[in-house]
């Protein structure tokens, strides 16, 4: 089931929150696995007998976890081991086998099937066993089960951490029915929705031509691949913190805080900065269990890069198993490099305004290529968006036909000269794409996020991103409900053209 | 312990506010089950009196009117909304059964035949008669093009036929929002109970102004793929051609199985349509031929005496729907019978010619 669903929206999440909280009047317990239940009915929508692997894979690792809790030393770190390497061979079976075997067999790999949420509850659940490893906390397993769960986080993130959401989840004071975080939880959901089906639904259209050239081998003009790579460094922000958005407010209605997952990182003037705020608890994740293990900063600056490069190409490889992944992953880790060479360059000077507009530009324009290799699906069309976006790809010929649809009323009423979209947007890009693009890009630029506009702070990494709003700050008015309510209705009436979150496929 | 991020204090309690963002929300789904049910723009409900729908789900309404005279019915005509161009009764008579039930579907496809001849496999077994025939028309110039079955809101199979959940189905039809479908249902639903002469005079009036410009501009589009083939100025690409083809083999093994009398054949083109033209009839001809290696066609191709007769295709310059007059000349040089069409016109194509 998807959030963007009208089953979703009027039957599932009310009936939800209905029977959380009429358990709830029982005991919490009764609540914790009401709840549990839902979500694992949300989960079972998709593919009800895949609905098996989280409940066993939940039940496995609660005991796995209790047999560390009571063991020594030794035994515990063995079996912490033991604990981790399963959680992770049952995401390299499903996600990477077919991969391995075809660079073995010298063979393209096949389209990935990876059961729903896998790589998200992995890592939730090695995450925990880590902490319990170090902590020993006690745990029970209706709180665990719904810790791991539950659905606004269940099926793409935010990574939650035990010691987060876990006393959340413990806490008996949580299970009284709350307007206000109600109140809250709704508007954070309906501006998440109105991200992910008024912006992001509305991009992927134009982005979608582009890239299917391009894995065809077919010319594509600088205009046209830069434009795309543009558009889809919008669509992705907008679809997967339109997402987490909609999580924060989904676990609002529960009184259960998620954290923030993304803190306007498209705003970021320097690369470290972008990916401390885009998925955060992503990013955290992979600091403290991958970065910081490998010696993270401390062992020189040659020892930091290859550790940056090692597990931003871990990252990328865990959103799929795909060259192009892990060659977003590689780029990513070099810029980061580069980007903390340039700081100890610099130093602590101070950092002009037109700085900054060049970091931002520099930062964006990295962050754009690189989504050209996270969106190409094979390295083949990677490298041909890239040779197009360096002016090395000869472009569309004049007899070539414009294949999209976007520009043809502007040229049959004469505002745009068919010669001119043909020479430089080419076939599969469109002048309507390109202001699309430019009014997403605005939006993220100049319109406050929603965590600011409602002043939800939970987990975010720094408050330096945050902005003044004053008069414009969210608060239970007229106004605002007015103005979510039109939101709503407008993504509403949207819901016919359901597309999956993009952060599904990982 | 108070775990309220806001606090209480603002001017609308929160209590009120949400209260009134989930009213609003239920309201709008409240609206949008009322105008589907009572617009009904795909003829799903068909509550009330009989009246013309604005986008009609034809799949659904040629399975309903199946389901009314089912048991008369021991053949099956499958086509395209090039079906259009056959008289069932002259088809029956020269197949020489009872009678012929229609699922000529626009942008019929196999996607959409083959689960209906496997329901009616069913359905004719359940009620203890069988089928005797099977007429296929098949459009070479579509062949392989996406398929529009359970794409788009006017092409979803029923439930009995696709073994989707009902609630679903009928879910889906309730809350969809269709905003420029119900603008061009209204007048009609409002005919039934209205004098004709007011309703056409206010309504569309009523239906832009019941909208902000900006809906307006949003949802003025109807919902793909309501519009013709013909108006389409993208290049369509046979993306599924390879799975139509295993569905076509499917559709002539059950047939043999179930020792149904298969006829298959190619629609007519027309040369002055973008879809038979010059440029198109190389893939068109690969087409053709694939589908003659799993099943014998009649094929007929697409003449130029044919071609320059704008009285033998339905008016307001559709170069794509043969008229009647051309489904008999084919039927008789199928099944024998006198007509004036040249005489090679339509020959059999078999995997050996």
């Amino acid at each position: 089931m998807l959030f963007n669903t009208p089953e979703f929206v009027f039957v599932f999440l009310p009936l939800a929150v209905m029977l959380h909280f009429m358990a709830a009047r029982q005991s919490v317990t009764l609540a914790t696995v009401t709840t549990t239940a839902s979500s694992l009915g949300f989960y079972a929508w998709w593919n009800p007998p895949f609905v098996l692997l989280p409940a066993i894979s939940i039940v496995a690792n609660f005991f796995l976890a209790r047999a560390i809790m009571g063991a020594g030393e030794s035994s515990a770190r063995r079996l912490l081991f033991a604990g981790v390497t399963a959680n992770l061979a049952v995401l390299g079976y499903f996600k990477y086998a077919d991969f391995i075997a075809a660079i073995v067999e010298m063979r393209s790999p096949s389209p990935p099937n990876v059961p729903l949420a896998l790589s998200f509850t992995t890592f939730v659940q090695i995450a925990f066993l880590v902490y319990v490893w170090r902590e020993r906390p006690r745990v029970d397993f209706s709180r665990y089960a719904m810790f791991v769960s539950f659905f606004p986080h269940l099926i793409a993130g935010p990574i939650v951490r035990w010691d987060d959401l876990g006393p959340q989840i413990g806490d008996k004071l949580r299970y009284r029915f709350d307007w206000n975080n109600i109140a809250l939880g709704l508007t954070v959901f309906c501006l998440g929705l109105g991200k992910k089906m008024l912006i992001a639904d509305n991009l992927a259209p134009h982005i979608a031509p582009v890239f299917d050239a391009a894995s065809l081998g077919e010319p594509i003009t600088a205009f046209a691949a830069w434009g795309a790579a543009f558009a889809y460094s919008a669509q992705l922000y907008f679809d997967f913190s339109g997402y987490c958005d909609m999580a924060v407010g989904l676990g609002l209605l529960f009184n259960l805080q998620l954290p923030i997952n993304f803190a306007a990182p498209l705003r970021s003037t320097n690369i470290i900065d972008l990916w401390r705020r885009w998925h955060i608890t992503l990013s955290n994740f992979l600091r403290d269990f991958v970065y910081v293990p490998l010696g993270g900063s401390k062992c020189g600056p040659i020892r930091r890069a290859l550790n940056l490069i090692a597990t931003l190409a871990l990252g990328g490889l865990w959103h799929g198993a795909n060259w192009t992944f892990i060659a977003w992953g590689v780029f990513n880790g070099i810029l980061l490099t580069a980007n903390h060479a340039w700081r100890s360059y610099r130093s602590e000077r101070p950092v002009t305004r037109s700085a900054h507009l060049a970091g931002w530009c520099a930062t964006f324009i990295s962050f754009a290529i690189g989504m050209v290799m996270f969106r190409s699906p094979n390295v083949g069309a990677m490298t041909c968006m890239l040779r197009a976006m360096v002016g090395l790809d000869g472009g569309p010929t004049a007899a070539d036909q414009i294949r999209v649809k976007a520009d043809l009323w502007l040229i049959r009423h004469g505002y745009l000269s068919e010669h001119l979209v043909r020479a430089v947007a080419g076939q599969n890009w469109s002048m309507m794409a390109a202001l699309a693009t430019l009014v997403a890009l605005a939006i993220l630029l100049l319109v406050p996020d929603t965590m600011e506009l409602v002043d939800y702070r939970h987990g975010e990494p720094h408050a330096h991103w945050r902005r003044q709003l004053g008069r414009w700050a969210w608060r239970p008015s007229l106004p605002w409900l007015a103005f979510i309510a039109a939101v709503f209705a407008a993504s509403f009436a949207f819901f016919w053209h359901v597309n999956e979150f993009l952060y599904y496929q990982f | 312990m108070n775990f309220s991020i806001i606090s209480s204090s603002e001017r609308l309690p929160a209590r009120n506010y949400a209260i009134a963002a989930i009213g609003a929300a239920v309201l709008w789904l409240a609206v949008t089950m009322a105008a589907n049910i009572l617009i009904d723009p795909q003829g799903v409900f068909d509550l009330g009196p009989p009246r013309g729908h604005a986008d009609d789900n034809v799949r659904y309404q040629r399975f309903r009117d199946y389901l009314a005279q089912a048991d008369q019915y021991d053949a099956v005509m499958f086509a395209s909304s090039r079906g259009i161009g056959f008289d069932r009764d002259l088809l029956a008579k020269l197949l020489g059964v009872h009678a012929v039930a229609n699922f000529s579907v626009p942008m019929g496809l196999l996607t959409d035949h083959l689960p209906v001849l496997q329901y009616l496999l069913r359905d004719r077994a359940a009620r203890g008669q069988r089928l005797a025939a099977v007429f296929l028309v098949i459009d070479p110039d579509l062949f392989g093009l996406p398929p529009w079955t359970n794409d788009n809101i006017n092409a979803f199979l029923p439930p009995q036929v696709s073994g989707e959940n009902r609630l679903r189905f009928w879910w889906r039809y309730l809350t969809v929002f269709q905003y420029s479908n119900w603008r061009r249902g209204l007048p009609s639903t409002l005919e039934t109970y209205l004098p004709a002469r007011w309703v056409a005079r206010s309504v569309p009036r009523l239906a832009v102004a019941a909208m902000p410009v900006g809906l307006n501009l949003a949802f003025g589009q109807p919902l793909s793929p309501t519009t013709s083939l013909e108006g389409a100025d993208a290049i369509q690409i046979r993306s599924d051609l390879s799975h139509q083809l295993a569905l076509l083999a499917q559709f002539v093994s059950l047939c043999r199985a179930n020792g149904v009398r298969l006829t298959v054949v190619f629609s007519p083109l027309n040369r002055q349509s973008e879809w038979a033209g010059d440029a198109q009839t190389p893939d068109n001809e690969r087409t053709a031929a694939l589908i003659a290696n799993v099943v014998p066609v009649w094929d007929f191709d697409r003449p130029e005496w044919l071609s320059a007769r704008p009285d033998l295709w339905l008016l307001g310059g559709d170069r794509s729907h043969y008229t009647v007059a051309v489904g008999a000349m084919m039927l008789h040089r199928i099944f024998g019978g006198e007509t004036d069409a040249p005489a090679d016109f339509g020959h059999l194509r078999t995997p050996s010619k």
